[in-house]
């Protein structure tokens, strides 16, 4: 059984591939965590044979000790251990403990993100270090490689929480209360994040992705974000029946439209974007038709209703989404 | 020893009415804690069940097998069955049947306070599966963090059904504990010195005095949301100057306490069985207790672990990250004085034993990685992971059910007076291990890949799918194990071999009377001179003279010396428990459809109290 056990155990902690794994770190933060795991597991490996062996031992062996005196004095050599072990891990875990404040490395960032958690999305807003607003868009967050990049977590409803496992351990998002975060990716892709604080009903399909690119590439994505969305004049009949069918009630596109009541991401440039639904399918005409006809079909409990459009115009709309690039 | 008649006139004024109006007066501990472990059980497997359901979902990437909706409530009412119907209330039970029978009295100080919280726990119990069965679970975890669980989003009632059930489990756990606590110190058998409690009573006054303090938490934190919720105050409403992290704290200065209130009793349980087991006294008595006294201490300072993640300062997670591994030297020296009890005797290998060699394996890799999640980094990464749901399962099923398991298997020839059948036993033991490593460990990598706790679905590019099928069937694996136990139990009920009074050679006082219990439990009040009376003390010496068998008279003595004070005379069966925990009920269960139904309870509640305190004529 053991044996099985020690198997399992290692086998474990090889290969460790995998789109969320904390073991693919991508910044000095969660390289260091990765190291103070190591360490972790080597003590707690040695703590953990050390009383399993000592407990079969006891159970197998033929002779029986009969002086209780002996004994005492192992029980102090164990607590000392135990106290030592315990002292030094934390010391040292302390030490490599990702450290906001001196992160200060390369060149300062000239914006920072906002980042609030609706039920079950999540809105994106750039500002400038002045918190004039850039742009906003949603549940793809693109930042340059090698820089100190700020992020202010808000929550729009109910507590939710930033987990990219691959660039920084998470944060809550909590109402009333701004919540912040450096990150510094080193390197270039896209990394999955999901919310990992129970938000209701759609807790599971509430992803989101950091796309971390080059500096020039950066520049020119966020040159793009910043344009109002325009869109041929031959979309012009999707354009209206977005207005006509309530689409604006709870979505915005920017200059265009202007959403009532914040509850559903802005749309600016929706035909840009890799994925709908937080990440829930990928970004393309025949994913946004079976989304924007039955949602509820692909996240069931998610605010947004079907709609009831007939197919001509279904797809005059459809059309007209996905040439906002 | 008295006469047969004697005897039978002691019986006789001790036994509990028969019939089915005589089981709502009943007031006897051995009756009321049966009832407790009996329905503990089956919550548990009710909510076993439950986790079945949910490994069925999750055992295939985007499965359609429950909706959302379901899984949420299925998840949420798991969590407060484990923990508040099951985990707390079955060693309540356990409590008060063996307390009594191990410190040599008759009864617990109030009867009919335990017939109260018996019926208390029963109804709130019920009421929460009912409506969860109806479709009105509660669907914010068992944790309820608001705002979901504000009405603003959570607008049915099963938040309310879940504020309810907390309150009637508030009730009963701290009415039980006040009366463990007042019958620890009071009512021990003379010559039971503080330094001579066996260490499950001292497990079991340890967790009382625990509830009592950290209960409030919850009982405020509740009674706040159900104000929040039913007559709209603010208290965890920011935008109106309130704090939802208000809610955390006050739930997790009782939430994790909780945990050890769970697990101090259940050490209690291993630290009387491997002794028997051994053949030897429990090596370092004193350290053992220490070190629960010392857990129970520390537990109080550790709840905002469960917080790190919500952005508070470095100073603050300093302090309780520090605290948080600290927890492990009081283990580590518990752990060293078993394995070491183990070293000095010649270990026999029955089921009972075998759970608390399983416990010490589990337990040791569960209190591991709580060590590793008190450090803040780490835990940044992992919290609100698979890791953690391996985490508290490997402290609660390996730490908490393993030795419950382990007890159950002891007492049970003290429950019924048979023996339950020891192939059946052991492999059910090894079902129930196996299937838990395979269930549980792989959850620790599936942290590791980033899949994060309370989902009801996902997709195949993440990875996880192998990992959780194997969990998946180790989850079977480890249902089919409680599954045997279960039958063992029915099995030895009916046709199980008699057990004789002491089948083990325990050396505690509840092995010095019949198996099961008669109802007065001592046919006179034993005389203990050490820890471990049953060794060198037979025949046991009477300790005191006069007491009378005509009515339930008992002795107390002081608290330390045990010396004896008085003699006192317990009330007897009374219907009016149970009409003070249906009104009870009426007040808080109607209070979720209308406010007026508090007040109708309230003043029910009132009358049943009266009944219950009548003064009877002497000469009844």
């Amino acid at each position: 059984m053991l044996k099985i056990f020690i198997f399992l155990f290692f086998s474990t902690l090889a290969s460790c591939s995998g789109v969320q794994s904390i073991f693919t770190p991508a910044t000095e933060e969660t390289k260091n965590i990765v190291t103070i795991w190591w360490v972790l597991f080597g003590v707690c490996l040695f703590v953990f044979l050390t009383v399993i062996t000592l407990l079969l031992i006891g159970l197998f062996r033929n002779a029986s000790i009969n002086e209780d005196k002996n004994l005492l004095k192992y029980l102090y050599i164990a607590t000392t251990l135990t106290v030592i072990l315990l002292i030094g891990t934390l010391v040292l875990s302390h030490q490599l403990s990702p450290r906001q404040n001196d992160a200060n490395k390369g060149s300062p960032p000239s914006f920072k993100v906002e980042i609030t958690g609706f039920q079950w999305w999540w809105r994106i807003r750039y500002f400038t270090m002045n918190n004039e607003l850039l742009f906003e868009t949603a549940n793809e967050i693109t930042i340059p490689k090698e820089v100190n990049v700020r992020f202010e977590l808000l929550a729009g409803d109910v507590i939710h929480s930033f987990w990219v496992p691959k660039l920084a351990g998470k944060i809550d998002m909590i109402p009333g209360r701004v919540n912040t975060l450096n990150i510094r990716a080193l390197e270039e892709g896209i990394f999955r994040g999901q919310c990992a604080e129970f938000c209701g009903v759609q807790h599971a399909n509430m992803s989101f992705s950091v796309h971390v690119v080059s500096a020039s590439q950066f520049k020119s994505w966020k040159n793009h974000q910043m344009k109002p969305a325009v869109s041929a004049k031959r979309y012009s009949r999707g354009r209206r029946i977005f207005a006509e069918a309530g689409c604006i009630k709870c979505h915005s596109i920017r200059n265009e439209f202007e959403r009532a009541e914040i509850k559903a991401p802005d749309l600016t440039h929706l035909g840009s974007r890799k994925t709908l639904a937080a990440l829930s399918l990928p970004n393309n005409l025949g994913h946004l038709s079976a989304w924007v006809t039955d949602p509820q079909n692909i996240k069931p409990g998610n605010l947004m209703p079907a709609s009831k459009l007939n197919s001509k115009d279904l797809l005059s709309l459809l059309e007209y989404l996905e040439s906002l690039k | 020893m008295k006469t047969p008649t004697e005897q039978s006139i002691l019986e006789a004024t001790w036994q509990a009415p028969a019939g089915p109006i005589g089981w709502l007066k009943t007031v006897n501990q051995t009756n009321i804690g049966k009832r407790y472990i009996v329905t503990a059980f089956v919550f548990f497997l009710l909510a076993g069940v439950l986790a079945l359901l949910m490994r069925i979902q999750l055992s295939s990437p985007e499965n359609n097998f429950l909706s959302p909706k379901v899984y949420n409530q299925i998840f949420t009412v798991h969590g407060i069955t484990m923990m508040f119907l099951f985990a707390i209330p079955i060693l309540e039970g356990i409590a008060i049947y063996l307390v009594p029978l191990m410190i040599g009295t008759r009864d617990l100080c109030f009867p009919r306070l335990s017939a109260y919280s018996y019926f208390v726990y029963l109804i709130g119990g019920v009421f929460l599966w009912v409506t969860f069965l109806m479709g009105h679970g509660p669907d914010a975890g068992w944790f309820n963090y608001v705002p979901l669980a504000s009405k603003e989003f959570s607008t049915g009632i099963g938040i309310d059904i879940y504020v309810t059930v907390i309150t009637f489990i508030e009730i009963s756990a701290l009415a039980t504990a006040l009366e463990l606590i007042a019958t620890i110190l009071k009512f021990r058998t003379p010559g039971m010195t503080l330094a001579r409690i066996p260490p499950f009573v001292w497990s079991i006054l340890i967790m009382s005095f625990m509830v009592v303090f950290a209960m409030p938490g919850v009982i405020v934190g509740s009674l706040l949301l159900a104000l929040d919720r039913l007559i709209q105050t603010s208290f965890f409403v920011h935008q109106n100057g309130g704090d939802p992290l208000l809610w955390q704290h006050l739930f997790w200065w009782f939430g994790h306490p909780d945990v050890y209130i769970a697990f101090i009793p259940a050490t209690g349980i291993v630290s009387s069985i491997i002794p028997t087991f051994c053949g030897r006294p429990l090596y370092g008595h004193k350290a053992v207790i220490s070190s629960i006294v010392l857990i129970g201490v520390i537990s109080f300072g550790l709840w905002v672990h469960h917080m790190f993640a919500t952005g508070i300062p470095l100073h603050a997670s300093s302090f309780f990250s520090a605290a948080s591994a600290l927890i492990a030297i009081p283990s580590g020296i518990q752990i060293f004085c078993w394995v070491a009890t183990i070293w000095l005797g010649k270990p026999i290998f029955k089921t009972a034993f075998l759970f608390c060699l399983g416990f010490i394996a589990t337990f040791l890799l569960g209190g591991l990685t709580g060590f590793m999640i008190a450090i803040v980094p780490f835990d940044l990464q992992v919290h609100d992971s698979y890791f953690i749901v391996a985490h508290l399962h490997y402290v609660l099923i390996g730490g908490v059910l393993f030795p419950i398991m382990a007890g159950f298997y002891y007492w049970w020839p003290k429950f019924t007076g048979k023996m339950l059948s020891e192939r059946f036993g052991k492999l059910s033991f090894w079902l129930i291990f196996i299937g838990f490593h395979l269930t549980f460990f792989p959850m620790h990598r599936l942290g590791f890949l980033g899949m994060p706790r309370r989902i009801y679905t996902y997709f195949e590019e993440l990875n996880w799918t192998d990992l959780n099928l194997l969990s998946s069937i180790g989850s079977y694996i480890l249902g089919f194990g409680f599954f045997l136990t279960l039958i063992n139990a029915i099995r030895s009920y009916f046709k199980g071999k008699v057990s004789g009074d002491n089948p083990w050679g325990g050396t505690t006082l509840e092995w010095a009377t019949k198996s099961p219990a008669p109802s007065c439990n001592f046919y006179y009040f034993p005389r203990v001179e050490n820890l471990n009376p049953l060794v060198d003390q037979q025949p046991l010496p009477k300790a005191v003279d006069g007491v009378r068998n005509d009515i339930r008279e008992v002795i107390t003595t002081h608290i330390e010396t045990a010396e004896p004070h008085a003699v006192i005379e317990l009330p007897g069966p009374t219907i009016w428990p149970f009409w003070t925990a249906v009104f009870s009920a009426i007040a808080f269960i109607g209070s979720i459809f209308h406010p007026f139904w508090f007040v109708v309870g309230f003043f029910l509640t009132f009358i049943g109290v009266t009944g219950w305190l009548w003064v009877r004529k002497p000469w009844n």
